[in-house]
Formats: structure tokens, sequence, C-alpha cells
């Protein structure tokens, strides 16, 4: 048959390139080339009856450290959710994000047969009790410099939808994400590794990625990387889709014979939105969100997958198929994590989108270490969420009946749950709330503030520089202070690492008017200079003056009309902006405006509708 | 049985039919139950701001409260939330009139449906009513007014959820069918309130005391008088269109403080809005004639 062929073809192809067990690799990396580690070959089917994958690996994991393995650890996620009793379920209260485990649709992943390529037979014993983390002694270590091959029969069914991965649409969609047996990272002479946590998500290796999907025919199929244009048929009504991915820490695919597909050249990448055709209005509004901010992020950090990810493409799930929404893979991601009534004033699909694209500049090329460090990568990308509403929407997350409400200050509610908590921290030391907090809001407030204290061109020079600088790689949360030392100033890394990142600090900055003395007050720990503006007569005349953040009392005698630390809200952590400012009195003519736009509203009110 | 001072007053002077600009004419000619609409809910409209707005005076030595106003921005919701303001007295008393809106609200519902009674006979009658006239055609048709009123909010409610619930419920698997459904609800309310509205006309003109023979008969009079009656409907939907983006594109170029130039446009908003209802109902009152 020919998926078997071309099967045959992938796997020669990867083994006359990686050699046998163990075999050398180059001790210097051109410059040109990028260091993978974590290479794949996966043939595999999905039953859409059944829910299950059988598939075929061969995977290689390059040693490039400089320390032997000793063995290797593969990560089995969907284990999690095989019953209700997982760790994963016990942390999460059997869902996520609103959506319910259905403990008749479980998921699970079984490794049936594991050999090195050579063929000698390895066995693997599970590390946590859930079987999300399992190893498999070697015979031979991988020294240095050299790479192992591995050749996994593997099963896994896939759970109805509610976390990321699953079928819906009584089995017409399927989303495949962690699907396969992975590996773990090998670094600093040990497995980077973990049981699957509610809160965490994911860290990998980056490799290459040969995969052949075999579906029923006539589904529309969409993956990471690149699709094969030639769609191989098959004698038993299936189809066989071949996708190649290079330089990318994961791949995930999607399928259902309903999609339909809209396109467009995004800066030179082409970008797929796969969609039902009644969610033909949601996906047109991800496709002009993503063509809206590729190219803010492309000048703002770089380009695209450093230029190596010719396609992008957004998966808008199905209506029941929420649990699956808002989920970042490299070179695709999904939408639609909020489903229902979605008018256009209410911008949760470009909220939604945004961030998902900017994933893939954090933690999809700049690889964090989403378990450990989830601020790395959540944090910055909702940064630069911000950063694209701003651009894009005037930072308006709600913009209805000529009110609106901003992206940023939906954070700030957020972040006043839990001000205090340190952002340094990793995913399961943190309740679901907590999480949200040092994981999303506290760094892209941070973030912002550091932002609107430097100014653009300051920042952007940060970014950039960290972009460059650990695309294709692992940085830690001291890799990303070296950086704002050297690019924005010890004094500025001072106080965002050690007071927010490390420190519980947090600020509040109020004027205080008591018997007329007009005094300037910090309240909490973080001390981020700032300005004060002061105002005599006229709004126009008033005079800014430095705050470096310590207590001040105004020049006794010194009267002003109005007083106001950070008149332009810098610093958005604060955790009262209104307490920012005082005026010396009252302002009754704001105030009648206020009294005189309340009758209106009265009158309408007493007359309800009668008065058109 | 018609009473005797508004007996005399309803008959017509003359058999000749009165041309119905001459009755579109009587909103304005006959002033007082403009003056009167106005009135009812501007000074306990005014009186409530006033005082519900002490509650927040001391929040305008925040200039940030301002900016945030200006801008139409509910970013500063939670820093307001947790301000430590000391309103003193001004708190209570704003406390109080924010619980007074509702039953006040009512009350002038009540009061609004006496005083359509009046105005619609006012435009009936060739002559403007005697005070005394007024009063007794508010009295009389209170009853059947208020049991309209009744009918028509509770079927608008009905209507209304009819509408929503469906579209809700298709929105995301059928959206454009969901608007449809809005659109068609749209229509349908509309329709419905204006059957409302022409009842009231028709019975406060051909007496008529019983609220079903009341749509009965202005279901006929919507049939027969179709033309007339979209042309003043659609006109005043149509002016009160125009005013209300006038209205909004003036207002929110004025500054919060320019408190005076947005009242006064405020108030002439209200009161040329008002106008126009008024000015439809003597027209409607004229169809019936």
């Amino acid at each position: 048959m020919k998926i078997h062929r071309l099967m045959l073809a992938l796997l020669c192809c990867v083994g006359s390139l990686m050699g046998q067990t163990p075999v050398s690799v180059p001790a210097m990396v051109p410059a040109d080339t990028l260091p993978d580690v974590a290479s794949y070959v996966i043939a595999a089917t999905y039953d859409p009856a059944t829910h299950t994958i059988t598939g075929q690996q061969t995977a290689t994991y390059v040693n490039r450290t400089s320390v032997a393995i000793p063995t290797l650890v593969f990560h089995l996620y969907l284990n999690a959710f095989r019953s209700t009793e997982t760790l994963w379920m016990r942390e999460s209260g059997l869902g996520l994000r609103g959506y319910a485990y259905d403990p008749h649709a479980p998921g699970w992943m079984r490794i049936e047969q594991i050999t090195l390529d050579d063929g000698t037979p390895l066995t693997v014993k599970s590390l946590d009790d859930d079987e999300t983390l399992v190893e498999a002694a070697l015979p031979q270590s991988v020294a240095p410099g050299t790479a192992v091959t591995v050749r996994i029969t593997f099963t896994a069914q896939l759970p109805k939808v509610f976390a990321r991965v699953g079928w819906a649409d009584n089995g017409n969609f399927v989303f495949a994400g962690q699907w396969f047996p992975k590996f773990g990272v090998w670094e600093n002479g040990a497995w980077n590794a973990y049981p699957f946590h509610a809160n965490s998500e994911f860290y990998a290796d980056f490799g290459r990625y040969d995969v052949a999907l075999t579906l029923p025919q006539g589904w529309g199929v969409a993956a990471t990387g690149t699709a094969d244009a030639a769609v191989t048929v098959n004698a038993d009504g299936t189809a066989t889709h071949t996708f190649v991915a290079e330089h990318v820490i994961d791949f995930a695919w999607t399928a259902s014979p309903a999609f339909r597909e809209l396109t467009r050249s995004v800066d030179g990448v082409a970008v797929h939105v796969v969609y039902y055709p009644r969610q033909r209005a949601m996906a047109r509004r991800a496709l002009e969100a993503t063509a809206g901010a590729l190219p803010l992020y492309n000048a703002w950090f770089g380009p695209y997958g450093k230029g190596h990810y010719p396609r992008l493409t957004v998966v808008i799930v199905p209506p029941d198929a929420g649990g699956a929404g808002g989920m970042e893979y490299p070179t695709l991601f999904t939408v639609g994590a909020m489903g229902g009534f979605m008018p256009a004033c209410l911008r949760m699909i470009e909220v939604e989108t945004v961030h998902e694209l900017g994933h893939q500049w954090f933690q999809s090329v700049v690889a964090t270490n989403e378990a450990e460090e989830p601020w790395l990568d959540e944090g910055f990308t909702d940064y630069t969420t911000v950063r694209a509403m701003n651009a894009l929407y005037n930072g308006a997350l709600f913009d209805c009946g000529g009110w609106n409400f901003s992206y940023l200050a939906m954070h700030r509610m957020e972040y006043m749950m839990s001000p205090d908590t340190p952002m340094a921290g990793a995913a399961w030391d943190y309740d679901f709330m907590r999480y949200g907090v040092v994981a999303y809001s506290k760094p892209a407030l941070s973030l912002t503030t550091v932002e609107r204290t430097v100014g653009e061109t300051a920042m952007r020079r940060f970014l950039s520089t960290y972009f460059d600088r650990y695309a294709f790689a692992h940085p830690h949360a001291e890799d990303v202070r070296a950086v704002m030392t050297e690019t924005l100033g010890a004094e500025v890394a001072g106080w965002f690492f050690d007071t927010l990142v490390y420190g519980d600090g947090t600020v509040d900055a109020q004027v205080v008017i008591q018997d007329g003395e007009v005094t300037l007050e910090r309240r909490g720990e973080a001390c981020i200079p700032t300005t004060v503006r002061v105002t005599h007569g006229r709004q126009e005349d008033a005079e800014t003056i430095p705050w470096p953040c310590e207590q001040a009392t105004l020049t006794p005698g010194d009267s002003p009309r109005s007083v106001e630390i950070d008149p332009d809200h810098a610093i958005v952590l604060d955790q009262n902006l209104i307490n920012n400012g005082r005026n010396r009195a009252p302002d009754l003519a704001t105030w009648l405006g206020i009294v005189v736009r309340w009758t209106r509203a009265l009158q309408d009110f007493f007359w309800g509708g009668a008065t058109w | 049985m018609v009473d005797d001072v508004l007996a005399v007053q309803l008959i017509p002077e003359s058999p000749s039919p009165v041309p119905l600009r001459d009755y579109l004419r009587r909103a304005v000619q006959r002033p007082r139950a403009w003056a009167l609409a106005y009135l009812l809910t501007t000074i306990p409209a005014l009186a409530l701001a006033l005082l519900t707005g002490l509650a927040i005076l001391p929040l305008t030595r925040y200039p940030a409260l301002r900016y945030a106003l200006e801008a139409r921005s509910l970013d500063l919701l939670t820093d307001l939330a947790s301000l430590d303001v000391q309103g003193g007295g001004f708190a209570v008393v704003g406390m109080i009139a924010l619980l007074l809106v509702l039953p006040v609200a009512i009350v002038i519902k009540l009061v609004w449906v006496w005083l359509e009674g009046g105005t619609l006979a006012d435009y009936a009658a060739p002559t403007t009513l005697s005070w005394h006239a007024f009063r007794q055609a508010g009295r009389r048709w209170f009853a059947v007014l208020l049991v309209l009123n009744l009918i028509g909010t509770a079927m608008l409610l009905v209507i209304g959820g009819a509408t929503l619930l469906p579209a809700l419920l298709v929105y995301t698997r059928f959206p454009t069918l969901a608007w449809g459904i809005g659109a068609v609800g749209l229509v349908v309310a509309g329709l419905w309130a204006t059957w409302i509205e022409m009842a009231r006309a028709v019975a406060v003109v051909y007496d008529e005391r019983h609220a079903l023979h009341a749509l009965k008969r202005a279901a006929h009079t919507l049939v027969r008088q179709w033309r007339p009656l979209f042309l003043l409907i659609g006109g005043s939907l149509l002016l009160f269109g125009v005013l209300f983006l006038l209205h909004r594109w003036s207002i929110r170029r004025l500054p919060l403080d320019w408190w005076l130039p947005t009242l006064a446009i405020q108030q002439v908003y209200t009161m040329l809005r008002l106008g126009i209802r008024l000015t439809r109902q003597a027209g409607q009152v004229g169809v019936c004639r």
C-alpha cells in the first residue's frame, strides 16, 4: 500500500541521516543550521469510530550536552485523562476553563513496543502513578555529541474534547495534541520532565517532524508545518496526508470532513484559517486579527519563526469543542475557547487570536519551560497581546454602546486578586486563580510598566535582543534578566526582577491632602521612579517634576489646585490609579456635568419607551 | 356616556372633515400636554439626580475619575470600588435618593397614563379643552389606558423573550438565522407597539372603555388607514433618528465640565423628542377621526 511505501521511504531517509544507535553528531553546528535535538518520523492512523490513533514512530534524540544520557524519558500526556483519579484531574477539579471531563469518553496512551533502531527491545517503567511519564533504560548511555534512535509502536485514545485535545461533533472533529510519546528535555545532566499537572503546559526540544496521517477519505486535515500537496488515496477508503515541520518543539493536527479554509499571504507567510462552514464570521475575524498582528510582531520581535516557518494555520474549533480552543502549537493555534454569542464590539475572538499568535514567538521559538517558569511564556505572550490590542483596537476588549473596557484593565482586575505573589514559581505551585495572576496578568502589567517607564524604542531593543538571542533555545529567567540589564540598565532590571519576579513587592502611590499639606506617599515595597504633575492655575500650565518614589511633602505654603503622581498611568501595576491624584477641592463643574447627564438618564428611565 | 363638560367639547364643531395636518398642528397649538409631560419627568429627575449626585461629590476630588468619564472608559471600576472615600452625610442622602428612583418612576408612569387621557381628548376636541375637562378626560380613560399599557408591556416582554431565546440558542450554529429571528422580532414588536398606541387613541376618540374592543377597532383602523399611519410613524421615526444622532454627536464633543451647554442641548433634545411623540399622537387621533 502507498502508506507503507511512504513510511518506509521516510524511515530510510531518517535512518540514513541519523545512522545507527548511538551515532555521532557534529560538535560544532554550522551557523546556518539550527541545532535540532528531538526529531520524529511518525506514521499514524486515526479511527473516528473509536477515536483511537495507532502509530509507529522513529524518534531520535541528540545529546548536545556534555553529560551522557543513561535513560530515555517520554511524556504520555493523554494518560492524565484516563480516569477521574489522576493527578491532573485532582488538581483541575475534572475540567479546564469551564469545560468538564466526560468519564465515559476518556483519553489514554500506551506504548505497545519500543526498541532501539537496531531492534534491541527496551522496557519502560512508569515514573508516576498515572503513567504520564515513562522511562526506558538504555543498554548503553548516549555519549555527548551522539544520538539515539528508538522505534515505538503506540496506541492512543483521544478523549471527548474538554482540555485542548480530543474529538467533538459526534466524532466528525478531532484535535490531536500531545498524541504521541514525546521526549523530555535532557539538560543539566538530568531529564527535565514532570508528571502532567493541571496548570502546566509543555516543554520540549526542537526537532524535525515527518508525519504521515491516515484518515477517512474526504476529511480535511491541518497540522504543524507544511503539507505535501499530494494526498495518497488508499484502497480501504482512507487517505494519507503527509506533513513536514522543521525546527519545531511539537506537532499537532486537526481533521474534519466539514472543514473549510480561508487563506491569505501576510508578510510572506501563508496564513490558513480552517473552520466549520457555520463559523465563517469567526474565521474572518480571526484572519483579520492575524493579518493585523503578524506584521506587528515581525517588526517588534523578529520575523515569524526567524524565517524558517513558511506557513501558519489557525484552527477555529467547532462550538462543541470550545475546550480545544485558545491553545498554541508551533505554526498552528486554535481559536474558539469562548464560543457562543460574540458581537463585534466584544473582541474576545481578536484577543484570543493575537494572544495565541504571540506564542509563535514566545514559547514556540523562544522555548521557555512552561512548567517551571510559566510567566516567561504566558506572561511575555500576554504582554505582546496587550501591545497588539493597543495597536489594533485602541486597547479595547469591549467597546459597546460608546463605553470601553481595555484588555489591560481586565488584567488589572485579575492582578488585584493576588498582587504580592512573586512571578517566579512552577505552574503547580499555584491554584488556578493565582496561576492566572502570576503567569498572565502580573507579567503583562509588569512588562507594560517597564515599557511605559523606559519608552518604546528601548523596550523594542530589549524585546528584539531577547528574541534574537534565544530563538530556538531554552532561556530561563536569569537569561532574561541579563538581556534586560544589557538593554535597559541595571536599575530597571533591579526593580523588575528583585521586586516583582522574585519578590512580593506591590505599589500604590497616592496623594494625601491633610490640613492643607500635600504629601506624596508610596505604599508597598516596589519603588518605580515616575513623575508628578502639579497644577496651580490652568491645566495647560501644569508643572511636571520627577518623583523618585520616596514619601515627600510639597513645600509648605504651596497650595496647588491639583497634584497627580504618574499622571499618564505608566505604572499600571499601581493597585489604585484613582488615588494617584487629588484636587484640593471638589471639582464642582465636573460634578454638575455628571449630574446633568444623570438627569437625562433618569428622564429616559421615567419615560421608558414612551418618548420616541 | 361622555361627561357633560367633555361631551360639549368633544363634539365636532362642523360635520366637514378636518385635514390631518390640522391635527398635527394641535400638538404645538395646544402646548399644555407638552409642558406637563416635560415637567412631570424633568422635575423629579433633576431633584433625584442632584440628591444622588451628592454621594459622588467627594469623588470629584480625584482627577482620574474625570478622565475616565470623558474617555467613556470603564477601566478604573476596580480602583473606584476599592477607593476609601469618606462621603459622610452626602453618601446617605445619595443612597436614599437612589432607592427612591424606582418608586418615583412607577408614580410618574401612572401620572403619565392619566395625562395621556387628557392629551388625546384635547387633540380630539375641536377647541382646546378646559383644565376641568382635561382632568375629567384623564380620569375617564385612566383605567382602559392603564390596561392597554399593561397588555402592551406584557406582550412586548413575550415577544422579546420569544425572539431572544431562540436567537441566542441558534446563534453559535446559524448566526444569520439568529439575526433574522432578531429582525423579525423587532418588526413584530414595532407593529405591536403601533397597534397598542393606536388602541389608546381609539379608546379616547370613540369613548371605548373596553380594552379588547379598543384593540379590535384599532386593528381595523390600522388596516384601513395604513398609508397615513405608515407616513406618520415612519416620519416620526426618521425625525427621531436624526435628532438622536445630532444629539449624540454634539454631546460627545462637550467636555464633562461644560455642564451648562450640555444641559441646554440635552433638554432641547428631550423637549423636541417629546414634541415628535405628541405630534404623532395628535396625528393618530386625526386618523381615527
